[in-house]
């Protein structure tokens, strides 16, 4: 009979159930993997976030202006808006989260300055963070500049690996909650504009008092960038310097529990040479208490360049019209 | 090499590419699962490569040597037990024991300390060693006829699936197996293809979900003083050990099923037991056996009277405990189940629990909670830190549920939900129910793996290590 069967109908009907049902999730499982790289939401836009800190980490004599500091910077100056104030002059966001100012990473800021500019400027957001010792020790920028430049099997790669990122549970609007969305977009400048949907104002508040225990602001290390300074000047490089705006709050808990004198370390910049810029402190809006929203920073971003435009005006380093 | 690497699952397409081809042969397949069961043990440090193949050529040996010469077969049962335990005792108990040797000639007023030797636990060093004692064991009760062949041997001891955590499978049930090829049926193919499926959403979608939570209460620097908040974590912290190490025993089990073999079920439901005794049958079952077969009954068992019988236990279940780690809070964990094991024997609570209505769901809720205290025990770093947890757990006056909201992330409680009715499922017993649907029934199935499938890709949490592998 089942030989009869056989004849009459193909093989693949009188498989067993259990292959069918292995096809079907093979298949299915395919379909919704390939569905979900083609099109599932994504809040991050501009260049692939592995490849552009990758990519970041290994600039080498590149710009004329060179912005560095940790996320409050990279994610507040915007080279391309500063160019509007400063002029055609190539300017590269050097910024990476949590990074100190270690001899390392100042080192790798004058790396980046092309030898042959005939304007070389850095312009450093110096936070309480940036100089205590936990920041100089593991980073971004340390983990990244560890790594080897990017490579053709990292072009192929990189996609691939952004595509199958875990997604975050917030994105879906759960009851009572609602959905939560954190916008990047990554420049090839080194600027990452971002905001934040619904905003948590107090977040990094939060955060930030715990964060200077055991981990205040380390002399040394503000001894060191200000020797630095001192050599970036006697070398012919501008240095600038100003503290990133965020919100009272956050300078409450940072000037309470860090050790960061401001003025005094202001007043250190200048004896070797460089320039303190004095940004207003609360004038722009964060998205999390830390972070300036992505207007916000293009506000700060011209801001800053009228600032130092007008310090070179000053200073005879351009002319006016 | 984790499971939950790019480099495993290159490694497993190449392993079953090649695997049709070589399992024809005794000698052949033998060799094959060795030496890839090597490379993927040695990918981690090739230098503990020789530990494990000393510890086996000793066990090897051993059980050839009691069969040969059966007037020295306590001898060579005392190699075997000198080898294993003793490689356990240097590379897992050597500095806990200089630590309390110094703690105690602190005490005595005396200045000098013992250097630690800050060695590296081997991976997997707790598993292959009981592993390889269980071989040795049977083979002197006359249990088991040693193998003649090291090939035969050494596929048993270092296959790869079970090598880093288990499950723990016996000698007698796998050399057997080993002796034959077997071409896995479609029945084994769709069940290993489940488990390994099931395995990965346990571990990298649940088990690295509630990993960070857990992890930020137990290394925070303030205490956070809320019952609410630590019965969240414990809960999580329940949760994610069950669904790390049992998603690690399903995909073993998964990949030997594609490979034509059985391995024991490790773990059944744990969280559904109405009793403590029933917790021990289905948690770490390979582990639990093998204590009960080597450790609890060699000793008298129950045999000996209730006194001596609770005595036995309380050895075995300390010992259980102090396999898991050198620290006291791992000793204590396995008294405080001893001490539940007693009370359950002396008073029979469970059973008449759940002889009146409704009274098993109660027993299962008590013997969660029990469980629950105890594990505090097992992921405190600190006997005082364990101290101020359960101070805090059972402070009703302080259950502020804000530091919940404040503290736990949604996804995370997401995932735990899920897993707890999860659990509630199969507590109910839903999972014997059969709606009959036919081909619907087998859409469904399908449909449901690829979205754990899909959940495995975009809903995996932060990567981590198995948490065994620290055993």
């Amino acid at each position: 009979m089942r030989s009869e069967m056989a004849k009459l109908v193909p093989w693949s009907a009188l498989a067993p159930p259990w292959r069918h049902r292995m096809l079907a999730t093979i298949m299915l499982s395919s379909a919704l993997v390939a569905a979900t790289i083609a099109f599932g939401p994504s809040d991050v836009s501009g260049v692939y976030p592995a490849k552009f800190w990758l990519d970041k980490a290994h600039w080498r004599a590149m710009a004329d202006v060179v912005l560095a500091g940790d996320s409050r910077t990279y994610r507040a100056l915007s080279p391309a808006h500063m160019s509007h104030i400063l002029g055609n002059i190539r300017i590269l966001n050097f910024g990476f989260a949590s990074v100190g100012y270690s001899p390392q990473y100042l080192a790798a800021i004058q790396e980046v300055l092309d030898p042959v500019s005939p304007r070389k400027v850095v312009v450093l957001g110096v936070t309480p963070y940036s100089l205590t010792p936990k920041a100089s020790r593991r980073n971004d920028f340390t983990e990244n500049r560890l790594r080897p430049p990017r490579s053709t099997l990292d072009d192929i790669l990189i996609p691939v690996v952004f595509r199958l990122e875990p997604m975050s549970l917030r994105k879906i609007p759960l009851p009572f909650v609602g959905a939560s969305h954190y916008y990047e977009e990554f420049h090839p400048d080194g600027w990452v504009a971002s905001r934040r949907v619904p905003e948590r104002p107090g977040e990094a508040v939060g955060i930030y008092n715990g964060i200077f225990k055991g981990n205040t602001v380390d002399p040394r290390i503000q001894e060191g960038l200000v020797d630095q300074v001192g050599r970036w000047s006697r070398s012919g490089i501008r240095v600038y310097a100003f503290r990133p705006p965020t919100c009272q709050e956050m300078i409450d808990v940072e000037n309470k529990r860090s050790g960061f004198d401001e003025r005094a370390l202001a007043a250190q910049f200048e004896a070797a040479g460089g320039t303190w810029l004095n940004a207003d402190q609360t004038a722009y809006h964060t998205y999390d208490g830390s972070h300036l929203r992505r207007d916000a920073a293009l506000t700060l971003s011209e801001d800053v360049a009228r600032l130092i435009r007008r310090s070179e005006v000053i200073s005879g380093q351009i002319q006016t019209q | 090499m984790l499971f939950n690497s790019v480099e495993f699952l290159v490694f497993l397409a190449v392993f079953f590419v090649a695997w049709p081809f070589m399992r024809r042969t005794n000698n052949w397949r033998w060799l094959y699962l060795m030496v890839v069961s090597f490379f993927f043990y040695g990918w981690w440090d090739w230098r503990y490569l020789f530990l494990l193949s000393g510890a086996g050529l000793n066990d090897y040996f051993a059980g050839l040597g009691m069969v040969k010469y059966p007037s020295l077969k306590r001898l060579f049962m005392g190699a075997s037990i000198a080898g294993n335990l003793g490689s356990l005792m240097v590379f897992k108990y050597l500095d806990f024991s200089i630590r309390n040797v110094n703690g105690a000639l602190g005490l005595l007023g005396v200045e000098s300390r013992i250097p630690l030797a800050h060695l590296i636990l081997p991976v997997g060093i707790s598993f292959y060693t009981f592993q390889s004692l269980s071989y040795t064991i049977d083979v002197y009760k006359g249990k088991l006829q040693p193998t003649r062949n090291p090939l035969h041997f050494f596929a048993f001891l270092s296959l790869f699936p079970q090598l880093m955590a288990g499950p723990i499978v016996r000698a007698y049930d796998l050399l057997p197996q080993l002796m034959k090829w077997n071409k896995p049926t479609e029945v084994q193919r769709w069940d290993g293809l489940r488990l390994i499926l099931y395995g990965y959403f346990k571990k990298v979608v649940v088990a690295d979900n509630l990993a960070p939570l857990v992890n930020a209460a137990f290394g925070a620097t303030d205490f956070v003083d809320s019952g609410a908040y630590w019965w969240v974590v414990m809960i999580s912290f329940a949760f994610q050990i069950y669904c790390d190490f049992s998603g690690y025993s399903d995909i073993a089990r998964g990949l030997a099923k594609w490979m034509g073999y059985e391995f024991i079920l490790n773990f059944n439901h744990p969280y559904i037991s109405s009793s403590i005794r029933e917790f021990w049958t289905r948690w770490h079952i390979s582990l639990s056996t093998w204590f009960r077969d080597y450790v609890y009954i060699p000793l008298g068992g129950s045999r000996c009277g209730a006194a001596r019988s609770h005595l036995n236990m309380w050895i075995t279940m300390v010992t259980a405990g102090c396999w898991h780690g050198a620290a006291w809070t791992f000793a204590i964990w396995g008294g405080l189940h001893a001490l539940y094991l007693s009370a359950e024997r002396l008073t029979e609570w469970p059973r008449r629990l759940s002889a009146i209505p409704g009274g098993r769901h109660l027993a299962t809720l008590i013997i969660f909670v029990l469980v629950l205290v105890s594990w505090v025990f097992f992921r405190a770093q600190s006997l005082s830190q364990a101290g101020y947890i359960l101070g805090a757990m059972f402070n009703f006056a302080n259950f502020e549920a804000g530091a919940v909201t404040a503290r736990i992330a949604l996804p995370a409680l997401v995932f735990l939900g899920l897993i707890a009715l999860r659990q509630l499922y199969f507590h109910l017993r839903l999972d014997k129910v059969s709606l009959g649907l036919g081909w619907v029934d087998q859409v469904a199935h399908a449909a449901f793996l690829a979205l754990v499938l899909w959940s495995c890709v975009f809903l995996r949490g932060p990567g981590s290590a198995f948490i065994y592998f620290q055993f």
